[in-house]
């Protein structure tokens, strides 16, 4: 019964097409404006302190060449504490193979001492319907990031060639993907970032992806030799796990 | 009945809330699409927001065989849902854009409205999220969805039915939502089973059909224990018996990650069987003979196997009465009643 008077309570309102447009708020939201910065981050690949060249062959802590063709993940929420805890954003999506990228927040004038991020999404997001956000967004179905048979997402997308020989010249022959996801694999951790930002004014800060550290943090080493391909499935998923725990430590303020 | 008495109350609901100045409009205005029901169905399950209408099923249907939803434009879901075998398919494994085999056996969409999760392996939990997976999965549609809407929503039709529909224009939401509209009207449950059950039509089961009746729903076969209710299914995953290899499919663990999930697959419906073979998650049984006799041995020494799956005491004419059984849940109409 009860669901019979919803449904005729939603046909009544439904049914009408012609409500007159609702007025636009006034801009300021007839309030005083305000106070806000401008945070400008770029998130900067390296290999070992140097900038990152997606063309070059590198030898990974494994003692295998590899050839990193995709470096793309999601950072959420980016939760920056100071005075007080701001988010900056619920998610981004981040693809540094080409080189660094900038991304831009506004955030309230203060001191921020550290930067609290997730790399992955985090449950609530992860389990979102993507098919009510829009495609474009970053976590819209138009970015390839997202696992339509799990109803979950793509974390990070890790790709290239790789070469057990570490003499070995030209193209690494062997091909590795290695996509984490799935609950289990999300990271967070929390990064000094002692920054000022102030009304009006735009704040540079550099967030460093080193990617020869996704290989290891001196104790784990990532060898795509052992599981070059995962993809979300039980039987695949350890060097997900690994590349998770490995490559949230790889990602620092400079 | 619930269903079938709150359709057009929504649909008169929906002209009369509309104030005396629309009245030249209300052509404009949706009308609720009256899934008709039959005997022994409950409540269709709607989804707030996505309630059967005309335009939304019309539309739906029109998506639901419109083949630029795939890469090259070559398959639809039609392709592997096909109307005559109660929408599946005919062969193990359907046949991708790109030339790959799919990794299961294409299903029936009788009755998913009912469904609690979907695919095989439940790993999708509404109807709507579905719809993603095979336009965009590599061996099925190889697509994207956000690429085919560019496209599609320049269809002057299409654009109409989804401004009526969903009061915007065609997008990932609108084909989504659309198509899964459709799809929770292909209700089955007009066979002669269904005249025998909830009619009380004796003569539509012939007597060999009531033996093999009996013999499914008895203790002694348990095949109603998970295939029963008015779907004939319990949606439940179970193990059957299918030992399998480090590298076959592993079911229900695919989505849970738990071992004890491996070889688990959704119980499926037995409604138009007779139409949908061939048989199991992989369509790796032909016929109703073997999928009859795998159960009657008790499915193979896996030791995932459910304990329901056990070797059975029935002689061949027992193993046929059932199969006779099965043969009459073939619906007498088309589950298709979007004109």
């Amino acid at each position: 019964m009860r669901q019979a008077a919803f449904l005729l309570a939603l046909a009544a309102f439904a049914g009408c097409r012609h409500d007159p447009p609702v007025e636009p708020e006034p801009p300021g939201g007839g309030g005083q404006d305000t106070p806000s910065g401008t945070l400008r981050i770029t998130f900067r690949p390296l290999w070992d302190g140097g900038d990152f060249d997606k063309t070059n062959v590198y030898l990974s802590a494994a003692n295998e060449r590899v050839l990193i063709q995709q470096v793309k993940f999601y950072l959420s929420p980016l939760v920056f504490t100071g005075d007080t805890a701001v988010t900056a954003s619920e998610a981004v999506l981040l693809n540094v193979v080409d080189g660094p990228v900038e991304r831009i927040f506004d955030l309230p004038p203060g001191t921020y001492d550290s930067l609290h991020f997730g790399l992955g999404l985090p449950y609530g997001l992860n389990h979102a319907d993507i098919t009510g956000i829009d495609p474009a967004s970053d976590l819209g179905a138009g970015t390839g990031m997202y696992w339509t048979w799990a109803t979950m997402y793509r974390f990070m997308v890790f790709e290239g060639r790789y070469d057990t020989d570490p003499a070995g010249t030209g193209t690494p022959p062997y091909q590795f993907s290695l996509h984490t996801g799935r609950d289990e694999c999300y990271r967070e951790r929390t990064i000094a970032t002692p920054m000022a930002v102030l009304d009006g004014d735009t704040t540079d800060l550099v967030i460093d992806v080193e990617i020869a550290h996704f290989f290891t943090d001196g104790d784990q080493v990532l060898d795509l030799s052992q599981g070059p391909q995962s993809h979300g499935e039980a039987q695949n998923l350890t060097p997900a796990l690994r590349l998770s725990d490995l490559a949230v430590q790889a990602i620092n303020a400079e | 009945m619930h269903g079938r008495l709150l359709l057009p109350l929504f649909c008169a609901v929906a002209i009369t809330g509309c104030r005396k100045d629309d009245a030249a409009k209300v052509e404009e205005v949706d009308e609720a699409f009256i899934v008709h029901m039959p005997p022994g169905a409950p409540a269709l399950p709607v989804p707030p927001g996505n309630e059967p209408t005309v335009s939304r099923v019309t539309l739906g249907k029109a998506l639901f065989f419109d083949e630029r939803l795939s890469m090259g434009n070559g398959l639809s879901c039609a392709s592997c849902h096909h109307v005559s075998r109660a929408f599946s398919d005919t062969v193990p494994l359907s046949i991708g854009a790109g030339g790959a085999h799919g990794l299961r056996n294409a299903p029936t969409l009788a009755n998913t409205a009912w469904h609690p999760a979907f695919f095989r392996d439940g790993g999708i939990p509404t109807l709507e999220q579905q719809v993603l997976a095979p336009v965009h999965a590599e061996d099925e549609m190889a697509s994207n969805i956000v690429e085919a809407a560019a496209v599609l929503k320049h269809d002057a039709r299409y654009a109409s039915l989804a401004r009526l529909g969903y009061d915007r224009e065609l997008d990932p939401f609108v084909i989504t939502r659309a198509i899964a509209c459709y799809e929770r009207t292909l209700v089955s449950g007009w066979s002669r089973y269904d005249r025998f059950l909830y009619e009380g039509d004796e003569s539509a089961l012939t007597e060999q059909e009531r033996h093999g009746h009996e013999l499914f729903m008895s203790d002694a076969t348990g095949c109603s224990g998970c295939h029963g209710g008015f779907d004939l299914s319990d949606h439940s995953y179970r193990n059957v018996g299918f030992l399998l290899d480090a590298e076959a499919d592993p079911g229900r663990q695919r989505i849970t990650l738990d071992p004890a999930d491996r070889g688990k697959f959704k119980v499926p419906t037995l409604r138009n069987i007779a139409l949908t073979g061939p048989y199991m998650h992989d369509g790796s049984l032909a016929t109703l003979e073997d999928v009859v006799a795998h159960f009657a041995n008790g499915g193979t020494a896996d030791p995932l196997k459910d304990p329901l799956v056990r070797p059975l005491d029935l002689n061949a004419q027992d193993q046929a009465d059932i199969v006779a059984f099965l043969r009459a849940l073939t619906d007498d109409r088309s589950l298709d009643q979007v004109p």
